[in-house]
């Protein structure tokens, strides 16, 4: 069977290096990000900003950061369209990531920049894997005003499900 | 007869999960499967296209980040519940 997105194994290592590049850009200039909910959002797909240039996204709420960041790697080096949200990267929400990409049952599977959602569907939260401490996935958490923040990925007790989009 | 202080087994319990919120978690969310998938979801464990992914991700500890304690970190204010396209600019 495919990868969730299509790419080969080769493409997927690179491809996570730049979704998880995005992620740390996006936490070491969290002086520069600001939390909403509001349309401006999807300003760092809109605007094109890309990480890999150090453009950071300035605006976001968990799940467009979590796109944001996979969209740099999924779209901006590769080309694909949106697997993640299927609104060919122009919105998208916890509800719709629920919708996309393959479940990781073991914690101890996943792979940097796979998302953990929090709460049944449709989802009141997501984080993105950035990497693994000690076989616990750690991950980047767009969910306030301060962040966003570096936290175990069971750093809240509703962790639902893993998900993977690369 | 221990009291609190000289009996550390039972208030150290206590105290590692006020410290650490993911103990108390049920057993299977720490270190157990979490939630299957959805009808018709596609399960990525098994999946041998991914069996050497794994491989490529020995260097994945961050390094360049101490992690936050959850305790300190403010509550996450939720996801905008619904996928309206972009509409703003900065």
């Amino acid at each position: 069977m495919p990868s969730a997105s299509g790419l080969t194994s080769d493409q997927r290592i690179r491809c996570r290096d730049r979704v998880v590049q995005a992620a740390k850009l996006s936490l070491a200039n969290k002086d520069q990000v600001s939390y909403t909910e509001g349309p401006k959002r999807w300003n760092g797909i809109k605007n094109r900003r890309n990480a890999a240039l150090g453009q950071v996204a300035h605006f976001g709420d968990c799940s467009s950061s979590c796109a944001w960041w996979l969209w740099n790697g999924l779209h901006l080096l590769f080309g694909l369209g949106d697997v993640v949200n299927g609104t060919n990267w122009t919105g998208g929400f916890t509800g719709t990531m629920y919708e996309h990409g393959m479940v990781v049952q073991d914690p101890k599977n996943a792979l940097r920049g796979d998302c953990v959602l929090y709460g049944g569907p449709p989802g009141k939260h997501v984080a993105m894997v950035v990497g693994m401490t000690n076989g616990v996935p750690m991950v980047i958490s767009q969910g306030s005003e301060p962040g966003p923040f570096y936290l175990r990925f069971d750093y809240r007790p509703d962790a639902h499900q893993i998900r993977r989009y690369i | 007869m221990c009291d609190s202080r000289s009996c550390p087994s039972p208030g150290a319990g206590i105290f590692a999960r006020e410290r650490k919120p993911w103990l108390r978690l049920p057993f299977h969310l720490r270190y157990g499967r979490l939630m299957g998938g959805n009808v018709g979801d596609v399960f990525a464990d098994d999946d041998p296209e991914y069996a050497g992914d794994a491989a490529a991700e020995v260097d994945a500890e961050v390094v360049e980040f101490v992690p936050e304690d959850p305790r300190k970190v403010p509550p996450d204010q939720g996801d905008s519940g619904n996928a309206d396209p972009p509409g703003g600019g900065d």
